[in-house]
């Protein structure tokens, strides 16, 4: 399922982008359609609470989990109890489980008023073995994102930073297979194309590696610390940044254009090894690398890594940044074909 | 369904987000307009050019 619903996502958002052209100007159909569909999905990754479920809570109460948490439970008014020894509403669930809730606002008894699924926020008071609620943040919640201690709200940075980094070696790719285009045709076009998309992939590396960092200093402290992935993608910026280093100490444009596309060919060599080998040799902070025991929560098979609300909005958000994608390698293919037309004006008078 | 919103910091960077989203919306559609304009121009520049360039020859 999951890695049928990724390659869907990829072949679509690339069918839709590639085609008719990936140099036409494309519709304002196609546009709004993007514009709509980033939309959602920016929604859809802000929108709906996290919350553990009752499983969960009971692990981290036997960890003596103590930070506040969001758990999500199903109760009724007829299971909410005052005990006037404690001063204290007992809260029952219709989850067979061994966490009991507790709380003291009387307002908030008021809120348990009907059967439904409650979102509470609660910290677990480890002396009474009971979790205290101290507010109710969602009453039968649509979707929930997954609770996962030390990453709590921000696991929704992950539907951006990794389709992201993604979508740069889906770049890297097309434009090596541009640049071999060229090298076969010598059709200027294809030179024109494959640094025209090496630019917005180098964007969309820069894009991954500054959401990386802003993750990483939330979770591991510092923005930088030098994490072999972190490091792969530090490579990868200063390779392809050398490419249009490259680009811009060539005069003439046909040597541009063949050495250029060499080192397209060249550089693309590298990325494999960088994105999906290094990372996972050495022992790192990012989940699947040489320390875990999993290969990261997106690519493993293993059941339960990834909630299904997550995935979904993975995907849609792979599909949303890849059309973007294809809609500012498009803008970026025809500015700099008309400097070229420019150019080409140029030379006629 | 009520309180949707599930914890209080999310609104506002939801709402930032998106006045940074709607910002690029507006940028990359007029960006794409004036790339249209453009290259109309150049289109009938050129074909002019031609056109001129034939008529000399005659």
């Amino acid at each position: 399922m999951k890695p049928v619903l990724i390659l869907l996502s990829i072949t679509i958002a690339t069918f839709l982008g590639l085609y008719p052209s990936i140099s036409k100007r494309k519709s304002f159909l196609w546009k709004f359609f993007t514009a709509t569909i980033l939309t959602i999905a920016i929604i859809l990754n802000f929108l709906p609470p996290t919350a553990a479920n009752i499983n969960e809570a009971d692990f981290l109460a036997r960890k003596n989990h103590q930070s506040q948490i969001n758990i999500l439970f199903t109760t009724a008014p007829e299971l909410i109890k005052y005990d006037s020894n404690s001063n204290h509403w007992e809260v029952g669930t219709f989850n067979d489980n061994k966490t009991d809730f507790v709380f003291t606002d009387k307002q908030l008894s008021n809120q348990f008023n009907r059967i439904a699924e409650y979102i509470v926020r609660a910290t677990y008071i480890p002396e009474e073995r009971v979790y205290k609620i101290t507010a109710i943040n969602a009453i039968n919640p649509i979707f929930t994102f997954p609770y996962i201690p030390g990453l709590e709200e921000r696991i929704r940075i992950m539907n951006f930073h990794v389709p992201m980094a993604w979508i740069a070696v889906i770049a890297f790719l097309l434009s090596m297979i541009y640049a071999i285009k060229y090298l076969k045709s010598k059709d200027i076009k294809f030179d024109l194309y494959s640094s025209s998309i090496a630019a917005i992939g180098l964007l969309f590396t820069f894009l991954a590696t500054t959401t990386g960092m802003i993750w990483a200093k939330f979770n591991w402290g510092s923005f930088w610390n030098w994490d072999p992935r972190e490091v792969s993608i530090f490579i990868l910026l200063l390779i392809y940044s050398a490419y249009f280093g490259l680009r811009n100490a060539v005069n003439n444009y046909d040597t541009k254009a063949r050495l250029s596309s060499v080192y397209s060919i060249l550089a693309f060599t590298t990325v494999p090894f960088l994105v999906f080998v290094l990372p996972r040799l050495q022992a790192g902070l990012h989940p699947g690398s040489g320390s875990d025991t999993s290969i990261g929560p997106i690519l493993s098979s293993e059941k339960g890594l990834l909630n299904e609300y997550l995935l979904y909005t993975f995907c849609l958000s792979l599909f949303a940044f890849l059309l973007l994608f294809y809609w500012l390698t498009n803008l970026s293919i025809r500015l700099n074909n008309n400097q070229i037309s420019k150019l080409d004006y140029t030379r006629l008078q | 369904m009520e309180g949707f919103f599930g914890d209080s910091t999310i609104p506002p960077v939801l709402g930032i987000v998106l006045l940074i989203w709607l910002g690029i919306l507006v940028y990359l559609f007029f960006i794409d307009a004036k790339l249209n304009k453009l290259e109309k121009r150049l289109k009938s520049e050129f074909e002019n050019q031609i056109y001129e360039k034939s008529e000399g020859k005659q």
